[in-house]
């Protein structure tokens, strides 16, 4: 399979502390790609890297076969990322929300209005497209934030914790969704504390801790490399915990 | 720039809809916001009026102090809005949460900034609109200009925001780029302030020759006023420029050439500013905006031990209870660590301070008593409208701010009358703190007596206590959870209510200081007790209203 997203040597530093360690890493077309770790793990920063949102501090990443330093808007072009928290324009309709990230990824209208009234369907967001997203509660914000996200038919996907604020038909509903999109050929990141979400959705999971990837694979790659029958909460914990005390000894 | 008119799309949409949105409120609402806004031009119209009127009547110095005004009135807009485009710009350039989700798509960083220099022109300068056009208007029609004159200073206006504004944004990007270290940038401007300072100082000369007339106390300072005539300076070109244009007269003595060469010459300077704007664009701001997002490793050592000493300071403290001290903890903190907006208020209380450092240079200490008594109320009115800006700014979103955890504290141990006297006594600790050494410093300049000095001082706590009342009454009285943007929640229809009664309140405490040329009790004992009417009152109004609140 073609990677989509390489990490080349990524080494990020805020100062003397140092986020991402020289991380190596691939992530194909269509897969669904998990990254968990404990909070300040090196997550969002490898992610905001991927995005342009951080610069790093050593190596290469690469999008679509696209260097992002040097090619930067042909791999934004790619990409779709949807942030923890995200931004949102308070006073912009669902709609108007689609159509403005439409035009800045330079969609033909109609394309914009047919995947954004296909998109605010799938999201329940039909009914109130012409409302101001000031009225809206957390939960319609994060499928508006997501929709927008979408409307540019992104070939890679980044999502840092995704379900939050979504109602349980919703989370369901978006599951189906991303696997449906990746087996079109969407390449899915994501990033979440919901370990069983990862479990569940994922093809691979990568486990950070202290800007290192520790543990690479499909839950069952890693049930059999940690000899594990266990889920991956409780290996998670083991191989954090394992790695706690490994880094203390040092 | 192939996604500018995306964005300046995006922009008009919001304003539309912001508008469209303004709908939903109540029309007592808008009537109220509306009166007031009408009151206030029509207000400062009048003043400027009878200060030209004022001026005119000066034989034989009228006509020309009319002109000096004008001069000095552009120069002080230069100024003022080359500090508030810097400020600003730091802010939209570098903080703004619309940043990560436009760079994140194909939109480019030049795009980005052309963005936010646009916004920061829009905020640094639609404030100043607002105070320029009743000054254009009441200079137009002394000028016998009529209204042609506020609708010829806006065609010069344009060009001249976009040059003072391009400039403001390249200074503050690049005093980022050479001084990425916050220590280092505060350093070097208490070093460029003490300059400044050391420079004011040293070109005031002796001014005033002869007082017995406002003539002869014109004599000396017209000619001190010519640094507002420098012909480097873009002020001075908008100033010729709309002059020579103004009249039928001056058209006949000046020709529309001179007009219209002042007009190009700002134009084109405005134009020109945007090619280093387009390089810092290009070149720079990508690299600024990603270091500004690489946090340090943390507090430093000194902040640390800083830290903890002022943690203990706190729990040292026997009263108030707890509870109501983790509010105070909180908000001191939260205070100060946004340099970003206080940094703002210390300009314009610093220039208060060098002011009234200056008097005695600018020898009103040796004008009549009469005219000292006028300096020193105006100043100490004028400290008022900084503080009432101080409160509307930092003390009226206070509750706002606590947003969408406020059931948190409907839940705690805390009563919100608790809360209430939390906030109150914050901000009348820095409220007095700010002000009454700048009223103390502005009498003893003007060695104006000590009683009346100790008389204004004191009445100065009471109006700090009122001021600081009503910012947290209406604050509870007009809260907005929704929102954590100080100036959104500021710019709402509590906010406006709260800048009518500040303004209402001071314009009548103006009046009881000017009136009263000799310290009196019972004058002090009755401003004393309206105030603490005027600030209590709001407070309990916005206990009720908490407590009838639901979460």
């Amino acid at each position: 399979m073609a990677a989509m997203v390489e990490f080349i040597g990524i080494k990020k530093c805020y100062g003397n502390k140092v986020a991402v360690k020289g991380l190596d890493l691939e992530i194909n077309m269509g897969e669904i790609f998990a990254l968990v770790g404990p909070n300040g793990a090196g997550k969002t920063s490898s992610l905001k890297m991927l995005v342009g949102l951080l610069k790093p501090t050593g190596g290469q990443i690469r999008i679509g076969g696209y260097d992002f330093a040097a090619e930067r808007v042909k791999a934004k072009g790619l990409v779709s990322f949807v942030p923890d928290t995200p931004y949102v324009y308070e006073k912009l309709t669902p709609w108007e929300l689609l159509r403005f990230v439409g035009k800045l990824y330079s969609m033909h209208p109609k394309v914009i209005e047919e995947e954004g009234t296909m998109l605010l369907e799938f999201f329940s967001l039909s009914h109130v497209q012409d409302v101001l997203i000031e009225e809206f509660s957390h939960g319609m914000r994060q499928k508006a934030v997501l929709a927008s996200a979408l409307v540019h038919q992104p070939k890679v996907f980044i999502l840092d914790e995704p379900m939050v604020g979504l109602d349980p038909m919703s989370i369901k509903s978006f599951k189906d969704f991303i696997r449906r999109k990746a087996a079109e050929g969407m390449t899915i990141i994501l990033s979440t504390h919901a370990l069983y979400l990862a479990e569940e959705l994922a093809d691979r999971i990568g486990i950070i801790h202290e800007g290192e990837l520790i543990a690479l694979g499909s839950i069952k790659d890693l049930q059999k490399k940690y000899q594990s029958r266990e889920n991956l909460e409780n290996m998670f914990i083991k191989l954090v915990e394992t790695e706690e005390i490994r880094s203390q000894k040092e | 720039m192939d996604h500018l008119g995306t964005l300046a799309g995006l922009k008009v949409t919001l304003i539309t809809n912001a508008f469209r949105s303004l709908k939903k409120r109540s029309r007592f609402e808008f009537m109220v916001l509306a009166v007031f806004f009408v009151a206030a031009a029509a207000g400062l119209y009048f003043f400027f009026h009878f200060s030209f009127r004022f001026f005119r009547a000066q034989e034989p110095f009228g006509p020309i102090l009319i002109d000096e005004t004008f001069y000095l009135f552009t120069f002080s807009l230069f100024v003022m809005l080359l500090i508030s485009s810097s400020v600003s710009s730091y802010t939209s350039l570098f903080r703004s949460r619309e940043i990560p989700l436009l760079a994140s798509t194909p939109v480019e960083w030049n795009e980005i900034y052309f963005l936010k220099l646009a916004e920061s022109l829009w905020y640094s300068s639609w404030a100043f609109l607002f105070v320029a056009l009743p000054f254009v208007t009441a200079y137009g029609i002394h000028k016998g200009a009529g209204l042609f004159f506020p609708v010829l200073c806006f065609a010069f206006f344009i060009p001249f925001v976009v040059l003072t504004g391009s400039l403001g944004t390249l200074l503050s990007t690049l005093i980022i780029w050479f001084l990425p270290n916050r220590r280092r940038r505060r350093l070097a401007l208490a070093l460029a302030v003490t300059f400044i300072v050391f420079l004011f100082v040293r070109a005031q000369p002796s001014l005033i020759k002869e007082q017995g007339s406002i003539a002869g106390i014109m004599s000396g300072y017209l000619p001190h006023l010519s640094f507002a005539k420098n012909p480097a300076l873009p002020s001075c070109w908008a100033s010729r420029g709309i002059l020579s244009l103004a009249t039928a007269e001056s058209r006949a003595l000046m020709g529309w050439q001179d007009g219209l060469f002042y007009f190009s010459l700002l134009l084109s300077n405005a134009l020109f500013f945007l090619i280093p704007s387009y390089s810092v664009a290009t070149q720079l701001y990508s690299k600024i905006y990603l270091r500004f997002q690489d946090h340090g490793s943390g507090e430093t050592a000194r902040r640390i031990k800083l830290r903890k000493g002022f943690e203990r300071a706190i729990d040292g403290l026997k009263w108030p209870p707890r509870p109501v001290m983790a509010f105070l903890e909180k908000d001191l903190k939260t205070f100060a660590r946004d340099p970003a907006e206080w940094s703002q208020l210390i300009i314009f209380f610093g220039l208060l301070l060098l002011y009234f450092m200056n008097l005695r240079n600018l020898e009103f200490h040796v004008l009549q008593t009469f005219w000292k008594n006028v300096v020193f109320v105006l100043n100490t009115i004028g400290t008022y409208i900084v503080l009432s800006s101080f409160n509307m700014r930092f003390v009226f979103p206070m509750i706002s701010l606590e947003g969408s955890r406020f059931w948190i504290i409907d839940l705690s141990p805390v009563r919100f009358s608790d809360l209430l006297l939390e906030k109150l006594a914050l901000g009348i600790t820095i409220s007095t703190l700010l002000t009454l050494p700048l009223i103390f410093l502005s009498g003893w300049m003007l060695k104006i007596p000590m009683s009346r000095i100790l008389f204004t001082a004191g009445l100065g706590f009471f109006v700090c206590f009122a001021l600081t009342g009503m910012s947290v009454g209406f604050g509870a009285i007009f809260p907005n959870f929704k929102s954590d943007n100080p100036n959104e929640i500021i710019s709402g229809f509590g906010g406006s209510l709260l800048l009518v009664v500040h303004l209402t309140y001071l314009a009548v405490i103006g009046l009881f200081l000017m009136l009263t040329s000799d310290p009196h009790a019972l004058i002090f004992v009755t401003v004393a007790m309206g105030s603490i009417l005027a600030g209590v009152y709001p407070i309990k109004l916005g206990r009720a209203a908490l407590k009838k609140m639901e979460f």
